[in-house]
């Protein structure tokens, strides 16, 4: 072997080895991301699309041979042209959109004025802090029981406390608009700390010079948290607001406990009527899991559009 | 070569011998109310395998609105326990299950109350055992009754009777409502079933055997008993009072529930109380429920299943059995049930004569397994639907109607 080969060979082999490096820096995050690609698969992507396949079949929620109803038959897009004859689907679907429009607003504000509040350093805002977060860790169920106690028609702290004002009960869980009112309330008190939470990151992070300035200026306070404040929090608005929106729409465990649906069915929102569908309705499984279908492409597009429109103002 | 041989065969006896028997584990599906009562579970099955100590147990603790999904796993997969709790016999379980018109003969059904017994019969063949049985009836605060100067309801008395008498004590005993009433589909029912109406056909075929007309008359007369004698909203399918705890609490004159609630009562109530006799409306009438066990064929340990079945079922097992959950003994034979205070003593047998007086469809309407296919949920919505006014008694009536067919069609 000349002298002229070896050179040749070394050559290679480093550049062989250099490869083998470079491929093992460029592989290298794809394998640390590999653990998370394959729980999202198996617990989020692969789910959601077994479902989508679902919901083009007429079928029980497990299949018994024995049962020729439970047996899945291909129907195409059929379950959701029904799905718009339903009258419980459309109206729960009424209901949720109604509930997001009153409900993420509700709680955006009640979260803004919280994080306004309570934003300044203080021990005292540190304590309260802690104190209004607290319902963010509990779960929806718990927060459902504990409107139910304090909104019991007959037997609840609010209507005590009315009736020592000589205020006669108020039927907060049993009339259809004030029930609806109430699910807004627990839903709002169990999500605002979290929320406050956000923007009070958000805040802390808009330049303290910026209202010097307009302090020297002269600006109003009014002023300074319209040009200022509010411009400046807009990427933590978002968040609130997406996050505010999936969670309105997938509303359940709250209003499980607080109201189960009622009175009549006048609290049932989509993802209970979906619940109701699939696991209290024989062999209704490919219409429930048509109904999630539409709540999916209802919070995606949503979703995509609050994104887009967030950054073309940014 | 025959040393050997005898050693090898002494070997061989000596291994048998020295081995243990093989101990079976029986798989039981259950469902429980709580913590106590699976705890009280667990010390009937260390007792059984005290007496039996080949057979242990592995206790599967399922929810009970889980059951009927999880016998259609069952059939699906073929994979089943050896022996599950169940209120309900589905089709689909039904090849599958042990037939004890086999294994004890005929007759041996005929010791179970009747009505209950009666769900378990397919044909000639007996598919399961039944385990308890309860009754839904009222409970009266008898120290509200005296300190009214009312007398308490007798047998033989009627809503139309009783209603006015519970108002009567409430305003005169200070106690706030006259009635509280589980808001229950299997409580309501009773009230219909009071009034001769009862949803399926008491024999197979099972058809619709509703006269609805009748039964709006009866829903209509159960929404003003709702809002002339109970607390406002109870039954709008929302309220989130609590009936056991406003008559506990001495908020209620009276308590429309069942069985289950006697060692409650037992334990926690600071009054005087008495349960039953519950008034009737053109007939007597309880609502006949409760449990059963099926033991299934595709068990390994077949005659342990069975064996454990027979024992728990026998009457001398029932009285223990009843009196530690507080529940009537499904076994006609287990007469001397020593449970926990005379006033429970006396309530049992109140309630076991309300049994006794049932038509047959406070029994049959309650076993058909169509009744899981969604009508029970159908059956409170018609009640708590006009309540809360969102539909009409015809429109509930016929929403209920249409539901009781539909699950027919999903059942065969």
């Amino acid at each position: 072997m000349s002298m002229g080969d070896r050179t040749q060979i070394s050559e290679t082999g480093r550049s062989a080895a250099g490869l083998l490096r470079l491929a093992g820096r460029t592989s290298w995050p794809y394998l640390l991301l590999l653990p998370t690609v394959a729980l999202l698969f198996a617990f989020t992507l692969y789910p959601l699309l077994q479902g989508l396949w679902m919901s083009l079949f007429r079928r029980g929620l497990v299949v018994v041979p024995q049962v020729p109803e439970s047996i899945p038959v291909f129907v195409g897009f059929d379950n959701y042209l029904k799905l718009f004859a339903d009258k419980d689907f459309v109206l729960s679907l009424v209901r949720t959109v109604l509930f997001v429009v009153v409900a993420v607003p509700v709680q955006l504000a009640a979260s803004l004025g919280l994080a306004l509040l309570l934003a300044p350093q203080t021990r005292f805002n540190a304590v309260m802090r802690t104190i209004v977060f607290f319902p963010s860790m509990i779960s929806g169920l718990i927060i459902g029981v504990i409107w139910a106690w304090l909104f019991a028609r007959n037997s609840g702290l609010v209507n005590y406390g009315l009736s020592l004002l000589g205020i006669p009960a108020v039927p907060w869980l049993e009339q259809d608009q004030l029930a609806q009112a109430a699910v807004v309330v627990a839903w709002v008190w169990g999500g605002a700390g979290f929320n406050m939470m956000i923007l009070i990151a958000g805040l802390t992070a808009i330049p303290k010079d910026l209202y010097e300035a307009a302090a020297i200026d002269g600006t109003s306070r009014w002023r300074r948290f319209t040009r200022i404040t509010l411009p400046l929090l807009e990427p933590s608005v978002v968040v609130v607001v997406v996050l505010g929106v999936i969670g309105a729409f997938q509303v359940y465990e709250i209003v499980v406990s607080l109201t189960t649906g009622g009175p009549g069915r006048a609290t049932v929102f989509l993802v209970q009527n979906i619940y109701d569908t699939a696991f209290r309705k024989p062999n209704q499984a490919g219409l429930a899991a048509a109904q999630s279908g539409v709540l999916f492409v209802i919070l995606m597009v949503l979703t995509i559009l609050q994104l887009r429109v967030a950054r073309r103002r940014g | 070569m025959k040393i050997v041989k005898h050693t090898a065969m002494a070997l061989v006896a000596a291994t048998a011998l020295a081995t243990p028997v093989i101990a079976s584990e029986l798989q039981l599906g259950w469902y429980v109310d709580g913590d106590e009562q699976e705890q009280t579970l667990r010390t009937l099955l260390d007792q059984y395998t005290k007496l039996h100590p080949d057979t242990t147990f592995d206790l599967q603790i399922t929810p009970y609105d889980g059951m009927s999904e999880k016998f259609r796993q069952y059939a699906a997969s073929g994979i089943m326990p050896d022996v599950s709790l169940t209120s309900s016999m589905e089709p689909v379980v039904r090849p599958f299950l042990v037939d004890w018109a086999e294994v004890n003969g005929k007759d041996w059904i005929n010791q179970f109350v009747k009505g209950w017994a009666d769900g378990a019969k397919l044909g000639d063949k007996v598919i399961a055992a039944p385990l308890d049985v309860t009754a839904v009836g009222i409970f009266y605060n008898v120290d509200a009754f005296a300190k009214a100067g009312v007398a308490v309801p007798q047998a033989g008395a009627t809503w139309d009777d009783v209603l006015p008498a519970l108002k009567q004590v409430s305003e005169k005993a200070g106690v706030r409502f006259p009635l509280v009433w589980d808001v229950s589909a299997h409580r309501y029912l009773t009230y219909q079933f009071q009034y001769g109406n009862h949803i399926y056909s008491e024999d197979a075929p099972v058809k619709v055997a509703m006269d609805d007309a009748s039964w709006v008359a009866v829903l209509k007369q159960f929404v003003k008993v709702t809002e002339d004698y109970m607390p406002p909203g109870l039954w709008s399918g929302s309220s989130s009072d609590k009936p056991y705890d406003m008559f506990v609490n001495q908020q209620a004159v009276a308590y429309m529930s069942g069985s289950w609630q006697i060692q409650s009562f037992n334990d926690n109530a600071a009054f005087k109380w008495q349960a039953g006799p519950t008034p009737k409306g053109t007939v007597s009438s309880s609502n006949v429920g409760g449990n059963y066990l099926v033991a299934f064929n595709t068990s390994k340990h077949l005659d342990e299943a069975i064996s454990f079945v027979n024992w728990i079922t026998s009457p001398e097992v029932q009285a223990v059995y009843a009196k530690n959950f507080g529940l009537l003994p499904a076994n006609k034979l287990a007469t001397d049930v020593a449970y926990s205070s005379p006033d429970a003593t006396a309530a049992v047998k109140g309630f076991q004569q309300d049994l006794e007086n049932s038509p047959r469809y406070a029994a049959t309407d309650q076993a058909w397994p169509e009744m899981q296919a969604g009508v029970w949920d159908a059956v409170k919505a018609s009640v708590t639907s006009v309540v809360s006014g969102q539909s009409t008694a015809e429109d509930a009536v016929a929403m209920l109607h249409a539901a009781a067919e539909a699950a027919i069609t999903a059942t065969k």
